[in-house]
């Protein structure tokens, strides 16, 4: 299958701080991808490269085509959600879908219009005159109602508050998912797109540190709640990670095989928020 | 083509005073033709009929200009506004998630400054002058409304508009130019850089080398637009009474000079320096994120 994303030493500084160093990945179709990683570690900059926003150095391609020379074509194809993309707020709803409608071939108005009805939005409305939710809700029933093969999202229910949250990440999976569409969402909150993803990638410091479907965890990590008689032993066997929690002592390891981690306690499979916490302090330390 | 119209509609929806500013005035300076205490009863019994017709298109070209001087200032604003807007309420990366490219984009305010705009306000004098005209011969009696409804005065002053729409806009190009790259540069206080940035290199100049080429250049090229489109200047007048020295401003159509107009070399360079800052604000625009 080919790749709907693919990047080879996708690099990326601004003066001399590098925000992107010799990133690898591809993103193949029908997935959904989280891009996990903390501040200043680089998501933007692979979502903003990804959606031409950006030059960059090394290669990237999004549908084949090099997204800063292509971006208005890439954007035939995809949906682009940010926090830091807002609606400007003289734009009325029903202005926003005429204007859509008519630069955007793929956009079916009827779905646009069937989304809104079910919530309190009147196509009059000012956006400035709109909750921060319902700001969200007309963005989401815009990007929606295009007929996309990516959707990129980033931070995108960030300011909003639970119910909100929940009822954007419903409607995305409820509505729009498909197998025909890909998603590649960035959030602070891994808890609640946890699942959600077909993928995770971490990132830090410029680098993706680690990248794999969700499916292939179990087989790649264990987090085993170490007996305290068998603490040293477990030591000895170099876990990624150590995490005391509650008088118990979890113990991170890469190796889920290994015959010698038997034992040593219980093991489980770390959900991505602890991997993601300890590979991070893995690389901090 | 159709993408196009479609940024332009997204610009009035924005920017309302495209029309309700030229509206309002036209409005009120009909309600002043209308109450005014204008004299124009005293007018006719001291003027010969031939003086009447001199005067006569005074009002519509006093009309044409006032739409003129409110049509610059608004422009300047919105074309150091047009860029700016969309990045400081964050909504320029919503724009920039649709299937537009950043060169249509730039385009599309170009041409709302240069062609659209001029015409609404062309629109705007012309309805306001029909009303004044209306309104005045009602006030002022057959003499003075045969004077106003001189179909060849009316003419001139469509050919007039047009004439300074089209030439206006290939004169002032790098000015809009300007205002258009500084809109789509600057991240604040975007007149401020707009107007200091200039004055401060014309100092430097004066400074650093004792020459004052940049500053006279600006001088000749800001003001110097009468005296390239249009034929000599006292043409654009005439002679009020007989041997005296009051003067009116006049219609004619000796007074349009397209051909020294479009064989003006100062006039091509300008168009190409407009060109080259319009092409630096659209790199500028698809650039904007690496701020």
């Amino acid at each position: 299958m080919t790749a709907l994303i693919s990047a080879r030493n996708l690099g990326k500084a601004y003066g001399k701080f590098i925000a992107l160093n010799n990133v690898n990945f591809d993103i193949e179709p029908g997935r959904i991808v989280g891009l996990i990683g903390p501040n200043g570690a680089g998501k933007t900059s692979v979502l903003r490269a990804v959606l031409g926003l950006t030059s960059y150095t090394g290669e990237l391609r999004v549908f084949g085509k090099d997204p800063f020379q292509a971006r208005s074509q890439i954007m035939h194809d995809t949906c682009f959600i940010a926090d830091v993309a807002v609606l400007p707020g003289w734009l009325r709803v029903s202005q926003a879908l005429d204007f859509v409608g008519g630069v955007h071939p793929k956009f079916r108005r009827d779905r646009a219009v069937g989304l809104l009805s079910k919530t309190q939005i009147k196509m009059t409305s000012r956006v400035r005159e709109l909750s921060k939710g319902m700001k969200t809700q007309v963005h989401l029933a815009l990007a929606m109602a295009i007929d996309a093969k990516l959707l990129v999202l980033d931070e995108p229910t960030l300011g909003l508050d639970l119910l909100a949250r929940r009822a954007f990440y419903d409607a995305l999976v409820n509505d729009y998912m498909d197998e025909t569409r890909t998603i590649l969402i960035t959030t602070h909150q891994v808890e609640e797109i946890e699942n959600l993803l077909t993928h995770v990638m971490f990132i830090e410091r410029g680098h993706i540190v680690l990248d794999t479907p969700v499916e292939k965890i179990p087989e790649r990590f264990v987090a085993i709640s170490v007996h305290p008689d068998r603490l040293d032993a477990a030591q000895a066997l170099k876990p990624f990670h150590v995490r005391p929690l509650m008088g118990k002592t979890i113990m991170y390891f890469d190796q889920p095989s290994n015959p010698a981690l038997a034992g040593l306690g219980e093991p489980h499979t770390p959900t991505i928020a602890d991997l993601f916490v300890a590979k991070l302090s893995q690389g901090a330390a | 083509m159709n993408t196009y119209l479609w940024l332009f509609r997204r610009e009035v929806w924005e920017n309302r005073a495209i029309w309700v500013l030229p509206a309002a005035v036209s409005g009120l300076l009909l309600v002043i033709f209308m109450f005014g205490k204008i004299q124009i009863d005293d007018l006719p019994q001291h003027l010969t009929a031939e003086q009447i017709k001199a005067v006569a298109p005074m009002v519509f070209i006093g009309i044409s200009a006032l739409m003129l001087a409110l049509m610059s200032v608004y422009t300047s604003w919105y074309l150091l506004d047009c860029l700016h807007a969309d990045r400081k309420d964050r909504s320029v990366l919503f724009w920039k998630s649709l299937p537009l490219t950043d060169t249509d984009t730039v385009l599309s305010k170009l041409v709302m400054a240069l062609i659209i705009i001029p015409f609404v306000y062309f629109i705007a004098a012309d309805l306001t002058a029909l009303g004044a005209a209306f309104i005045l011969s009602l006030r002022g009696g057959s003499q003075l409304a045969g004077a106003l409804w001189d179909p060849g005065t009316w003419l001139q002053l469509q050919a007039l508009s047009v004439y300074m729409i089209v030439t206006g806009a290939l004169w002032y190009l790098p000015l809009t130019g300007w205002l258009l790259l500084m809109s789509a540069w600057a991240n604040r206080a975007v007149t401020l850089w707009a107007l200091l940035a200039p004055l401060v290199a014309c100092y430097v100049e004066v400074k650093l080398l004792g020459t004052s080429y940049l500053i006279d250049t600006l001088k000749r090229h800001l003001l110097g637009f009468p005296g390239v489109a249009f034929n000599e200047p006292t043409l654009l007048t005439s002679k009020l009474h007989d041997g005296g020295n009051l003067s009116v401003p006049r219609l004619g159509w000796d007074q349009f000079d397209p051909v020294y107009f479009f064989s003006s070399p100062e006039m091509w360079a300008g168009v190409a320096l407009g060109a080259a800052f319009v092409a630096g604000a659209i790199y500028l625009r698809r650039r904007y994120t690496e701020a």
